[in-house]
């Protein structure tokens, strides 16, 4: 599902992220442990290929993101699953129409938008919330939102920055029995995070990131 | 397509005020252009009315005798440069004069002769020159050329050849015009969609990440441009239409643009709208 060989990324003169190599396969779990700064971040943008590495080669969903064009990537970014570390909603549209964004953007029909974002709503238990804007919502709802809107494409990937950020333990653990439920359906997560407790309590495969190499 | 349009609309108001400085500078040009239209029409018009009248008319002396006159004549079309000479003489001309001015012409004819000397009506010669191929310069030339004709007692320009080139003048100014116009019509309404642009760069930059295909935003910039180019052109076209009806004494008999003038300058605007959000599409989003 993803394979990262030899990858290298600075920003300016800043290495970030030195011959990083490292593959998970299809229906894991995985989390990315490691320290702020540490690259997390940087290796999650370089795998939906927000970034270009500066050497190595990465292949995600079978796709290798060197022979990506301007046309092929949006496709291949309709099969993954983005929830950012500052959930990036359009704050001037409400809860609803945060959701129904990436389906709008795939071309969704509009009964079928409306059946899918009804769905997703009720499963997270943000129904109440649907006419509220982001900010009128509480921070775990936020997330809530933030996954939902991630998945609601059905992605085969989902790749998560530091979704518990900020959260105490029981909440934390709440997010993770979601994506776990997710990673149950067939979907491959994989989560970044600076809370190694947190990874081991889950009790999934852990890759730990620090210094800008794998350990 | 219902979302689309909602989101194209959003997209004309996350320019803010700045659409309705857009709008005012297209207005601007739009009365600019629409006053150089009305000048080349009012020409044309005038042109066109007096299409069938000669370019030059030479006045025999009294003294002529017609078959004189008419030797005149097939010399004159003898120059190359002339189209065609009609001889009228003076029975023409005074019947002329009685028709037009009635029982007055007979009064007229005598009292000029009494006072004057000369008869008001003599005999002419209605000279036609091919305006199109020629310059004012040249036109002047023959008129003194003609002149130097004994026969000849004077030699007078319609204002046809005037009017020539006037329209000349005219078209000229209109291309130089509409193209100063599309230049900045073009940068207006390009700034406006590009600060757009500007301020929904976190949400494009989000649409992005997230699998926006290229063409997703092409409408929201097309429809900006058509708005303000639409928008801007009725706008202009309005203030203009109101200054001239306040100004209706001082004007006379000028008309307004006629309907299809009015839809080729607002269709020309909203094109001019489109073909910018087209390009700024392929910039920014």
């Amino acid at each position: 599902m993803i394979q990262v060989h030899q990858v290298s990324y600075s920003y300016n003169e800043l290495s970030v992220l030195e011959q990083v190599s490292l593959r998970v396969e299809r229906g894991e779990f995985v989390f990315l442990v490691g320290p702020s700064g540490s690259g997390k971040t940087t290796l999650l943008r370089l795998l939906y290929a927000d970034l270009m590495p500066i050497t190595g080669d990465l292949s995600v969903i079978g796709q290798k993101l060197a022979k990506l064009d301007k046309i092929s990537l949006p496709y291949f970014r309709q099969k993954i699953g983005l929830v950012f570390q500052d959930f990036k909603f359009l704050q001037d549209k409400t809860v609803r129409e945060n959701l129904a964004l990436p389906q709008r953007l795939a071309g969704t029909p509009s009964k079928s938008v409306k059946e899918n974002v009804n769905r997703f709503l009720h499963q997270m238990g943000l129904s109440h919330h649907q006419h509220a804007l982001p900010t009128e919502i509480s921070s775990n709802e936020r997330r809530r939102l933030a996954i939902a809107r991630a998945v609601i494409n059905n992605p085969v990937l989902l790749l998560a920055d530091a979704p518990t950020e900020g959260l105490d333990l029981r909440l934390s653990l709440e997010v993770m029995a979601l994506l776990d439920a997710l990673n149950f359906q067939g979907m491959t997560v994989f989560v970044t995070t600076t809370d190694r407790q947190l990874a081991e309590k889950c009790n999934k495969r852990i890759i730990e990131l620090r210094d800008g190499g794998i350990h | 397509m219902r979302y689309r349009l909602k989101n194209a609309i959003s997209h004309i108001a996350c320019a803010g005020t700045a659409n309705l400085i857009g709008i005012i500078g297209v207005g601007f040009i739009t009365a600019l252009l629409t006053t150089l239209l009305l000048n080349h029409s009012l020409i044309l018009k005038q042109s066109e009315f007096k299409r069938h009248s000669p370019t030059l008319v030479a006045f025999l002396k009294d003294t002529v005798e017609e078959a004189h006159g008419r030797t005149l004549v097939s010399q004159l079309e003898k120059n190359g440069q002339i189209l065609a000479v009609d001889y009228t003489s003076k029975a023409d001309k005074l019947a002329r004069g009685e028709a037009e001015f009635q029982d007055l012409g007979v009064l007229i004819k005598e009292a000029f002769a009494e006072t004057q000397g000369v008869n008001p009506f003599p005999a002419s010669l209605n000279i036609y020159v091919d305006e199109e191929l020629i310059t004012r310069k040249a036109l002047e030339h023959i008129a003194l050329e003609i002149k130097t004709h004994h026969e000849i007692e004077d030699v007078m320009l319609t204002g046809q050849g005037q009017l020539k080139d006037r329209l000349r003048d005219s078209e000229r100014t209109m291309l130089v015009g509409t193209a100063i116009a599309i230049v900045v019509a073009w940068f207006i309404i390009g700034s406006i969609i590009k600060r757009a642009t500007v301020t929904r760069s976190e949400e494009i930059y989000l649409m992005k990440l997230i699998g926006m295909f290229r063409n997703y935003l092409l409408l929201s910039f097309v429809v900006q441009g058509l708005f303000l180019g639409g928008l801007g052109a009725l706008c202009g076209l309005g203030c203009f239409y109101t200054m001239m009806y306040v100004f209706q004494s001082q004007l006379g008999g000028v008309h307004f643009l006629t309907i299809y003038q009015i839809i080729l300058v607002v269709a020309a605007q909203m094109l001019i709208g489109a073909l910018v959000g087209l390009t700024t599409h392929r910039k920014y989003a």
